[in-house]
């Protein structure tokens, strides 16, 4: 029954629907009905899509510029020995594994100058492929191993044989210090501690000669990172001494991933031994990644109260359409429509109000999404965005829930009209004089 | 529909319409039996409760108490759904104005019962048609009720009304609304087609001449039957 005669009442929805236009007042609120309907889908698709687009640049940064894995010491700052932990032992059990890598990491002061600046030293070697590094990725093989050079001192006694190993500084870095390439930095560890000064005499402050600046348009990245060879950056990891050399000791391996965003699957995949540990990109943003998502769907759904507004609109519509078209119910009822299929006309109104009113706001909110993806609105600073446009990501999966949600409330807005209007008496509208 | 003789059957009607804390009775144990195939003309003052009668019989509104009885069927009991498939195949409408949905022709409209009934439907407009031929309106199938004249709305009604070959046909002051000329070919169109059908017509009119024509009368006042006339 349902399917026989599906088309019949579709027929009949729009046929009304669509003579309301003759009705002045009644088309203008269907009007701005669908008007409502479409407003609100293209608000949120824009919206949506414009965040989207922000957090995949994120994303991006996140990506682009960190390993997508770090394995580290269960202990992080103690770190682990390579005769221990080769690297090699991770490569089977990591396919989608494109680059390992061991590296060290320390949070000291840079000085040059009167200036200092907090940073993050990342020591590596720069034989291997340190693809999982940002500054890898835009520095030449050549510009990379310049860590490794001996330079000397600018101001050195006849007899002093003492040599500056190479640091590469991130532009912000190298501003903060006003340090450029052949200046000498200086750099402290003020975690090293006090047996350390004892035993290694003198690793508590190094000086390095700037051998290049790298700029990876990541701003944390670049106001935060400098780079020497990997011996050079043990000097710096917490209870160094000597011995650490021999040991091969390093702060973790750096893995990076053909699908990084499959890294919890690769995590699960390493099960490691006991003392030592992963941290995933995920892990490392995860309370970002976390707001992100907590706003995406905080402003989904503030957003989706205009297509709610939208809804309480065709719900007046059609209450008001119920009046209007009484007598024409009424006769339909005489002609052997029953509460239900009256119901079901009303309802199909309904969904053909948001239909129409959907794909209005499907259109308008692609099209606004692509002119802002093709023109540039609005300048972003650099410094906020590695790009210089609005970003705009395009989501599907979200778009259709979007579509189907205001669908579900445009059809639940016509229901109290659709009962109310099934409920009339057929009599009452049949009666003259 | 059972072997009763009669077609439609009042027994002991009554409908009180409650408005606020005021009653109305608008009919008072109103008992009618009619045998199939007649054609009862039913007259009366306004507010005498000819229509709230005639809706009560076509199931449109349920008496307060009392049973309808159609075809030997007690009707009152049906259910929405049913009672609305008995309409749909069983009772044609003809009302005084406003008949046709105005966003159909006049094709549509006629073909409406055939397509809220479903099932085999190519007959259907065949049927409209040739039914719009016998009404005159054959060279008017696609007007809406905003270019036809009230006479020519009234045909197509009675031309849907007929659609389902119902077994009965109520018409509630189906000249009501028009002028002479066109009232008589409305009348005749009407008693011609019933009397042709043999199709059990009860006919509410205001105009005496009309009730005289058809073989029973009956008249109402205050809710209830006044008086009988005519062959029973
Ligand atoms: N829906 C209603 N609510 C209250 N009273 C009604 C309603 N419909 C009809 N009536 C009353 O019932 C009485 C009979 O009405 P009706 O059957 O329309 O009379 P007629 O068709 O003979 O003019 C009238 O007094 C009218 O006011
Ligand atoms: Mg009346």
């Amino acid at each position: 029954m349902l399917s026989k005669q599906f088309f019949f009442f579709q027929w009949v929805a729009l046929r009304q629907l669509n003579a309301n236009r003759s009705k002045q007042g009644l088309s203008f609120m269907t009007i701005i009905s669908v008007a409502g309907v479409a407003v609100g889908v293209t608000i949120l698709i824009v919206v949506l899509s414009v965040m989207g687009g922000f957090e995949q640049d994120l994303k991006t940064k996140m990506l682009n510029g960190q390993p997508h894995m770090e394995i580290l010491a269960s202990n992080e700052a103690l770190g682990f020995s390579l005769l221990d932990v080769p690297v090699d032992s991770f490569q089977s059990k990591l396919p989608d594994s494109i680059g390992m890598a061991p590296y060290t990491q320390a949070d000291v002061v840079a000085k040059h100058g009167k200036h200092l600046a907090a940073i993050s030293l990342i020591g590596v070697d720069s034989r291997e492929d340190n693809n999982m590094w940002g500054f890898a990725r835009v520095l030449s093989d050549d510009d990379l191993a310049t860590i490794d050079e001996e330079h000397s001192p600018l101001l050195s006694f006849d007899n002093d044989e003492s040599k500056f190993p190479g640091i590469l500084l991130g532009e912000g870095v190298a501003g903060q210090l006003g340090a450029d390439i052949g200046d000498e930095v200086t750099v402290l560890s003020p975690q090293a501690a006090s047996g350390a000064v004892i035993f290694s005499g003198g690793t508590i402050s190094r000086t390095y000669v700037v051998s290049g600046l790298f700029s990876t348009r990541m701003f944390d990245y670049d106001s935060r990172w400098a780079v020497v060879r990997l011996d050079e950056g043990r000097k710096f990891m917490t209870d160094y001494d000597p011995s650490l050399d021999l040991e091969k000791f390093v702060t973790g391996i750096g893995i990076s991933l053909n699908n990084p965003l499959d890294v919890s699957e690769a995590k699960r995949q390493l099960a490691l031994g006991p003392n030592l540990a992963v941290k995933t990109w995920e892990d490392s943003n995860a309370a970002l990644l976390f707001a992100l998502l907590l706003e995406k769907y905080t402003m989904g759904a503030i957003l989706m109260l205009i297509v709610l507004v939208a809804a309480f609109s065709i719900s007046g519509t059609m209450m008001m359409t119920v009046f209007h078209k009484k007598t024409q119910v009424c006769l339909l009822r005489s002609l052997g429509m029953n509460q239900s299929d009256i119901a079901r006309l009303f309802i199909l109104q309904g969904f053909l109000i948001g239909v129409i009113g959907i794909i209005f706001g499907l259109l308008f909110g692609l099209g606004i999404c692509f002119g802002i993806e093709q023109f540039r609105f609005i300048d972003v600073p650099s410094s906020l965005l590695s790009i210089r446009n609005l970003p705009v990501r395009y989501l599907p999966l979200e778009y259709s829930f979007i579509c189907l949600f205001a669908l579900i409330l445009t059809i639940v807005g016509a229901l109290y009209p659709a009962v109310i209007a099934s409920r009339q008496n057929p009599s009452t509208g049949l009666r003259y004089s | 529909m059972s072997q009763s003789p009669y077609m439609v059957q009042l027994d002991r009607i009554t409908k009180v319409y409650q408005i606020e804390s005021q009653k109305v009775e608008a009919l008072r144990s109103v008992s009618l039996n009619v045998r199939k195939g007649a054609m009862v003309a039913i007259t009366g003052r306004s507010g005498s409760g000819k229509s709230t009668m005639l809706h009560v019989t076509g199931t449109l509104d349920t008496p307060t108490t009392g049973k309808v009885i159609l075809g030997g069927v007690d009707v009152s009991t049906y259910s929405d759904a049913v009672s609305s498939r008995f309409r749909n195949r069983k009772i044609g409408f003809v009302f005084q104005m406003n008949n046709l949905l105005p966003e159909f022709s006049a094709v549509e409209n006629v073909m409406m019962p055939g397509l809220i009934a479903g099932g085999g439907k190519s007959a259907v407009p065949l049927r409209a048609k040739d039914l719009l031929k016998a009404v005159g309106l054959g060279q008017r199938l696609n007007h809406r009720q905003a270019e036809l004249s009230g006479g020519e709305q009234q045909r197509v009604a009675i031309a849907r009304a007929l659609l389902m070959e119902p077994a009965i046909l109520l018409a509630d002051e189906p000249t009501g609304n028009l002028d002479l000329k066109s009232s008589e070919v409305v009348e005749e169109l009407l008693l011609d087609l019933c009397r042709k059908n043999g199709v059990t017509m009860l006919l509410v009119t205001h105009d005496n001449e009309l009730a005289q024509r058809l073989p029973s009368q009956v008249v109402m006042a205050e809710g209830n039957i006044a008086e009988f006339g005519g062959a029973w």
